[in-house]
C-alpha cells in the first residue's frame, strides 16, 4: 500500500466482498434526521485543494504542513509481552517488539512510518488503519448493504458526542432514547445540548422493544415537551451500568421497532469483545477456540443485521488494547460517515499519530487479524476469571434475602438490586435516602461502589428501585473479596440482619 | 557570538525593560547536574564563569528548586491536577474577572461528571474501588516503549539517526524504577485535563514564556488547537442569542469552517502588515448596528497574533497592547491562537546582507519573543491556545490552553464529554522527551534551533520571489513569524480591471498555476465574510515544507502565471 502524508482513504479501497459495485442495496438517506449544524458543514477548502497534489510534477506551496526534517523522533519501538499458551497463533509465545522509524517508507518497503504518522493526516485517520478496520469489519460484522464506510475517532466519548451533534437539535425540540439506566457520560453529553433523554424500561436482556414501540406509538409531543424521538442510543453488550447483554432475538425486535418508527440507531459497543462465557471453567477451553468458531460464537451486532444503513456502530480500542490510545472507530453508511468526518475535521483532526503508529504496528503488522482475535480470547479468559471471583464473593458474603443480581455475560459490570422496602422503617425513607445510606456506609468502611441513580436516564422521575454497580475489571481477587464482604456487612447492619 | 560582557548587559537590559526574569548560565548549568541531560549537552552549554553577574535568581533554577522542595510528584491513574499545584507564588496579583455573561447557555449548563466526582473519595487511604470502569493495566499488551530522540546541540535528522539519545518508558517505572510517569498510568483512562505530569511541565513552561499577571490562571491540555478552538467557540457563542465573533478579515479557513455550522457570524477586521488594526476594531464596535449586521455586538475576538494564517502578519508589542485596550473598552474576550509563536524568526536583513546575530542562549531567545496576550492580561480575558503541532510533531494531537480558572473549568467540563483529553501515548512520549530528556532548557534550545531553520527556509523563499516575481505587480512583506508569505497583487494594473471581477482574475491566475505545476492558496479561500466583495487580489505561499530548489521553480511558475494574466511577457 502506498499512502503518504495526508493520504485520503475510505473503506471502499479495501473491501473484499461488499463494495459499492456489489449487488447489495445502498443505505437509505438520513437527511431529515440530520441537524442544521451537521448539514451546514462544508468540506475544508484546503483539503479540497489537496486533490490537485495528485498531478505529476506539482509543487505545493499551499499546505501548512511542517517538514519531517524537524521531527525529533528517529524511531519508536515497543515491547509486547509473552503470553505463553494464550492462543493458537504463536505471536504470543515469546516477548517481541514492534518498531517504526522516521523514514521506513523511503528506505524500505514499509507501509507506514513516523514521517507520515506524526505529520498532519486526514481526520478520518490514516489509510493504514482504515484498511485494518475495514477488513476487521468484514470479518466480524459483514454488513448487509453496499455503501458502508468507516473512520477513526478519538474514542467513543468523541464518537457519541459527534453523533449527537449530527442527529439532535434542541431548536427542533429533539429528544433521544436510551436505556433507562444509561452510561453517565452519554447523559452528560446530551443535557447541555438541550436534548431531552427518554429512558426505555429494561429487563435482563436490555431495553424492552414492546415498551419502546408503545412509547413511540403513543408519543404526545406537547405532553412530553419534545418531538417524537428519532434516535436510539444503546449499549447492547455488557451494558454500562446494568451489565445486560441483548440477545440476537432482542436486537432483531428492537431493530424492527426502529424501522417502524424511523429511528436511527447509535450502537455503542465498547464491551463487544469482552464476552464472558457463563460456565466458570469454560474460559480455560474457550481460549483455544479456532478463529472461525470464535467468530461464529459472537452475537450479531446491530450493524450486522442492518439492512437500511440506519445504524452507526461505535467501536473502541479502550477496553481491548489501552484506553490511553484515545482511538476508536465508527461504521455507518457513506452519507453518515462523510458528515461525521466533516465534523471531525474541525473537532479533532483525528486520533493521535503516536496512537495510530503503535496500534497499527501491533494489530496489523505484528498480530494480524488472527492474532488480534487470539488476544481477545486471552482477554476474555482474564475477565471471565475476574467476574467469577466477584460472583463467588456475592454468593459468599451478600445477604440474599435483600440482594439479587444477574451474572453478566459480557463487559465489566455487575448490577445489584437491593430490596430497599425490607429496611426497618422503610416507609420513613425514600429509595434515594436508602441508596445514599448504603453508599455512605460502604464508603465509611473503605469501599467505593457506584450508585444506580447516577445512571438514570430521567432523574426527575421517582426512583422505585435501589441498584448498585460494581466492577470486576480492575481490582485484585483479594480486594474484590474484601470489598464485597464489606458491602455485605454494611447491608446487614442497615437492614438489621444477622 | 556577542562578547560576554555585551551579552550580559543585553540580558540585564531586556530583563528590566520587559520584566523578563533573567536565566543565568550559572544556574542553568547547575540544573544539568540534576537533570538527565548527557555530558555532550552539558559541554555545549558550558559558559565561562565570568557570566556570574548578580541577577535575581533565574526562573529555570527557581523551577528546579521548587520541584526539589515539593519532592517526587506522585500522580497515579487518572490523578486530578491543576496548575495551582505547580505554580510559583502569585502574591500580589489580582484574580481574573468573571465571564458569566460571555458564556453560552450550553457551557453554563454543564454539570461535573458524577463518576468523576465520586473519584474524590479515592483519596481516602486504603479505599477499594469497585466504582470506576477502568480496565486493569495488567492487561495492556505493551511492556515498554523505546525511542531514539534528537539531542542538543545537533538536533538534525542525520545527527539524531546517528547518535540520538535512546530513552525508555516502562509499564511500571513508577513502582519499579522511581519514575514519575509510566505506561500503566499514561495508557489507562485519565482526566480530561491530561496528566498531572504534563500539567506540571506546561505550567512551568507558561511561567517561563507568558508569566500571566493575574493569580488564578490555569492550564488544560487539549487534543490540539483544532479541538480547542471548536470547544472555545461553543463556550462563548450562542446562535440563539444572535452572537458573532470578530477575526482578521482574512482568517484561518478551518477556523471559519468551524464557526459557520454553529449558526453564528464571523466579522472581519481590516489588517495591515502588523495584523489587526485596533482603530478599525474600535470603530467597528463603537458604531455597531445589530440590526444592519444581523448579530448583536460581538463579545469575542479570535486572532492569530504571530505569523497569522494566511497573511503571515505578526502583531508587535504595541499593536497587541492597543488591541487589548480596545478589547477592554468593549468587554471583548480574546481567543489567542498561537501555533506559530515559537516560529518567530530572525529579522530579515535583505539579500546578501549579514544575518542578524542569533540568540546566544535560551534567555536571550525567550527575551527576543514578542510578549503574548496572556502576559499582558490583567483581566483574565484571554484564552491562549498553544500547540506542539508546528514545533514538535502535528501527530501528537496535543496542545494546551491558558486561561482563568473559571474558563478552564468550563473548558474541562466540555472536554470530559467531547474528547477525554489527549492520547496517553502522546502524553507519555512527549513528557519523556520534553520533561525528562530535554528539560525546559533543552526544549527552549530545540525551539531556538527551529527558529534558525525556519529563518533559512523563509529567506530561500524570499530570494526566489526577488528573482522571479514582477515587483511592480506583486508585493509582499517578509514575514517575522510562522510559515506563510502573503502576496498582494496590484489588480488595478490588470488589463481587465473594472470589467472582470477580482474572483475571476484570481481564478484565472490559480488555474494557470495548476496548469504549470504549482499549488498556491487563493486569498478568497480565507475571506472571513464570504458575501462581501474581495478587498484585493491575494495569494498565500508557504515555505514550511518545500526544498529551496522546489521553491524557486514553484515561484517562477507562479510569477509566470501572474505575468500571463496581466498580459506581460
Amino acid at each position: 500500500m502506498v499512502a503518504p502524508t495526508g493520504a485520503y482513504a475510505d473503506s471502499d479501497m479495501f473491501k473484499l466482498q461488499c463494495s459499492r459495485s456489489s449487488d447489495r442495496p445502498a443505505a437509505k438517506r438520513w437527511d431529515n434526521h440530520l441537524t442544521d449544524e451537521c448539514r451546514a458543514r462544508a468540506p475544508g477548502i484546503l483539503k479540497v485543494a489537496a486533490r490537485f497534489l495528485k498531478r505529476p510534477g506539482m509543487i505545493s506551496l499551499a499546505g501548512g504542513l511542517p517538514s519531517p526534517d524537524y521531527f525529533p523522533f528517529s524511531s519508536i519501538s515497543a515491547t509486547i509481552p509473552a503470553i505463553p499458551g494464550a492462543a493458537e497463533s504463536d505471536v504470543f509465545e515469546a516477548e517481541s517488539t514492534i518498531a517504526m522509524g522516521l523514514r521506513d517508507i523511503a528506505s524500505g518497503d514499509a507501509a507506514f512510518d513516523l514521517s507520515v504518522a506524526l505529520n498532519y493526516g486526514q481526520a478520518a485517520g490514516s489509510a493504514q488503519m482504515i484498511r485494518w478496520i475495514t477488513e476487521h469489519t468484514e470479518l466480524v460484522h459483514k454488513p448487509l448493504y453496499a455503501d458502508w464506510d468507516t473512520c477513526l475517532t478519538t474514542g467513543n466519548t468523541a464518537g457519541i458526542y459527534q453523533a449527537l451533534r449530527m442527529l439532535c437539535d434542541k431548536n427542533r425540540g429533539d429528544s433521544w432514547m436510551t436505556e433507562e439506566y444509561c452510561y453517565a457520560s452519554a447523559l452528560e453529553t446530551a443535557l447541555p445540548m438541550g436534548i431531552k433523554t427518554v429512558g426505555i424500561k429494561m429487563d435482563a436482556d436490555g431495553p424492552i422493544p414492546e415498551v419502546m414501540d408503545e412509547l413511540l406509538t403513543n408519543w404526545d409531543a406537547a405532553k412530553k415537551g419534545a418531538r417524537k424521538p428519532h434516535v436510539l442510543y444503546t449499549v447492547p453488550t455488557g451494558q454500562n451500568p446494568t451489565g445486560s447483554t441483548q440477545s440476537a432475538a432482542r436486537k432483531r425486535a428492537i431493530y424492527k421497532a426502529c424501522q417502524k418508527h424511523d429511528i436511527y440507531i447509535v450502537e455503542d459497543d465498547p464491551y463487544y469483545f469482552l464476552q464472558l462465557p457463563s460456565n466458570s471453567n469454560s474460559h480455560q477451553n474457550s481460549s483455544k477456540l479456532p478463529i472461525n468458531t470464535f467468530l461464529s460464537n459472537l452475537p450479531p451486532s446491530f450493524l450486522s443485521i442492518d439492512t437500511d444503513g440506519r445504524v452507526m456502530r461505535i467501536d473502541s480500542f479502550s477496553k481491548v488494547i489501552v484506553p490511553g490510545a484515545r482511538m476508536g472507530w465508527v461504521t455507518a453508511s457513506e452519507q453518515m460517515i462523510e458528515r461525521f468526518i466533516r465534523h471531525a475535521e474541525t473537532a479533532s483532526q483525528g486520533p493521535s499519530g503516536f496512537s495510530q503508529a503503535l496500534i497499527y504496528k501491533l494489530v496489523d503488522e505484528k498480530w494480524g487479524h488472527q492474532g488480534f482475535l487470539d488476544w481477545l480470547q486471552h482477554l476474555q479468559a482474564e475477565y471471565t476469571g475476574r467476574r467469577d471471583v466477584m460472583l463467588a464473593a456475592f454468593e459468599k458474603f451478600l445477604p440474599k434475602s435483600i440482594v439479587s443480581w444477574n451474572s453478566p455475560s459480557a463487559g465489566m459490570f455487575c448490577w445489584i438490586k437491593i430490596k430497599h422496602s425490607l429496611r426497618p422503617n422503610a416507609k420513613l425513607y425514600s429509595a434515594l435516602d436508602i441508596e445514599e445510606e448504603i453508599f455512605a456506609a460502604c464508603l465509611k468502611r473503605g469501599v467505593l461502589i457506584a450508585k444506580g441513580s447516577w445512571f438514570r436516564a430521567e432523574p426527575d422521575l421517582p426512583l422505585d428501585d435501589v441498584f448498585f454497580r460494581l466492577t470486576f475489571a480492575a481490582s485484585s481477587a483479594e480486594n474484590m473479596e474484601v470489598a464485597v464482604r464489606t458491602f455485605g456487612t454494611a447491608l446487614r447492619s442497615i437492614f438489621n440482619l444477622a | 557570538m556577542l562578547p560576554i560582557t555585551k551579552a550580559a548587559r543585553l540580558r540585564a537590559l531586556i530583563a528590566t525593560r520587559r520584566g523578563v526574569a533573567s536565566i543565568s548560565c550559572r544556574t542553568a548549568r547547575s540544573l544539568h547536574t540534576r537533570s538527565s541531560l548527557n555530558s555532550a549537552e552539558a559541554a555545549a552549554t558550558a559558559q565561562p564563569a565570568t557570566h556570574e553577574v548578580d541577577y535575581a535568581p533565574s526562573l529555570l533554577s527557581e523551577i528546579a528548586a521548587r520541584r526539589a522542595k515539593a519532592g517526587k510528584l506522585v500522580a497515579g491513574i487518572a490523578a486530578a491536577s491543576d496548575s495551582d499545584m505547580f505554580k510559583g507564588p502569585q502574591t500580589g496579583k489580582p484574580k481574573a474577572k468573571r465571564w458569566d455573561n460571555h458564556l453560552s447557555a450550553e457551557s453554563k449548563s454543564r454539570e461535573p461528571c458524577s463518576l468523576k466526582q465520586a473519584a474524590k473519595h479515592l483519596k481516602q487511604p486504603g479505599l477499594i474501588s469497585l466504582g470506576g470502569g477502568l480496565p486493569s493495566s495488567e492487561l495492556f499488551p505493551l511492556d515498554e516503549i523505546d525511542m531514539k530522540v534528537a539531542m542538543p546541540p545537533d538536533f538534525s535528522e542525520k545527527g539524531t539517526a546517528a547518535h540520538g539519545q535512546r530513552v525508555t518508558i516502562g509499564k511500571y517505572d513508577v513502582r519499579d524504577r522511581d519514575g514519575t510517569y509510566d505506561l500503566s498510568i499514561a495508557l489507562n483512562y485519565g482526566q480530561s485535563t491530561g496528566s498531572a505530569q504534563m500539567i506540571r511541565f506546561l505550567t512551568e513552561h507558561t511561567e517561563i514564556v507568558c508569566k500571566p499577571p493575574y493569580a488564578d490562571w490555569r492550564i488544560c491540555q487539549t487534543i490540539g488547537s483544532t479541538g480547542a478552538l471548536e470547544q472555545a467557540l461553543r463556550m462563548f457563542l450562542d446562535k440563539d442569542r444572535g452572537d458573532s465573533v470578530l477575526t482578521e478579515d482574512f482568517s484561518f479557513s478551518t477556523a471559519l469552517e468551524t464557526i459557520t455550522p454553529l449558526g453564528v457570524k464571523a466579522f472581519g477586521i481590516p489588517v495591515d502588515d502588523q495584523g489587526l488594526i485596533p482603530e478599525a476594531m474600535d470603530e467597528l464596535l463603537t458604531n455597531w448596528d445589530a440590526k444592519a449586521r444581523g448579530s448583536r455586538k460581538p463579545h469575542l475576538l479570535y486572532t492569530v497574533p504571530s505569523g497569522q494564517n494566511p497573511t503571515g502578519a505578526t502583531q508587535g508589542l504595541e499593536r497587541r497592547q492597543a488591541i487589548y485596550r480596545v478589547a477592554q473598552k468593549h468587554d471583548i474576550f480574546i481567543l489567542e491562537d498561537e501555533p506559530y509563536y515559537f516560529l518567530q524568526m530572525q529579522p530579515y536583513t535583505g539579500r546578501g546582507q549579514p544575518d542578524a546575530p542569533a540568540p546566544n542562549n535560551v534567555e536571550e531567545f525567550v527575551s527576543s519573543l514578542i510578549p503574548t496576550y496572556v502576559s499582558m492580561d490583567i483581566d483574565g480575558r484571554v484564552m491562549r491556545m498553544d500547540s506542539l503541532s508546528k514545533v514538535l510533531v502535528p501527530g501528537s494531537r496535543l496542545g494546551w490552553i491558558v486561561a482563568s480558572e473559571q474558563i478552564v473549568e468550563r473548558y474541562q467540563r466540555h472536554a470530559e464529554v467531547a474528547s477525554q483529553g489527549p492520547s496517553g501515548f502522546s502524553q507519555v512520549i512527549v513528557h519523556k522527551l520534553l520533561d525528562e530528556t530535554w528539560g525546559h532548557e533543552g526544549y527552549l534550545r530545540w525551539l531556538m534551533n527551529l527558529r534558525l531553520e525556519y529563518t533559512k527556509k523563509r529567506d530561500a523563499l524570499l530570494a526566489a520571489c526577488e528573482d522571479n516575481l514582477p515587483r511592480d505587480l506583486v508585493s509582499w512583506t517578509p514575514p517575522a513569524a510562522g510559515m506563510f508569505l502573503w502576496f498582494t497583487i496590484d489588480h488595478t494594473k490588470h488589463p481587465s480591471a473594472g470589467t472582470r471581477s477580482l474572483e475571476e482574475i484570481e481564478q484565472e491566475i490559480f488555474d494557470s498555476c495548476i496548469k504549470s505545476g504549482v499549488l498556491v492558496a487563493r486569498g478568497s479561500w480565507f475571506a472571513t465574510e464570504k458575501d462581501a466583495p474581495l478587498p484585493g487580489l491575494y495569494f498565500r505561499a508557504t515555505f514550511a515544507a518545500a526544498s529551496p530548489e522546489n521553491m524557486n521553480t514553484a515561484i517562477a511558475r507562479f510569477g509566470q502565471a501572474v505575468k500571463d494574466s496581466f498580459g506581460r511577457k
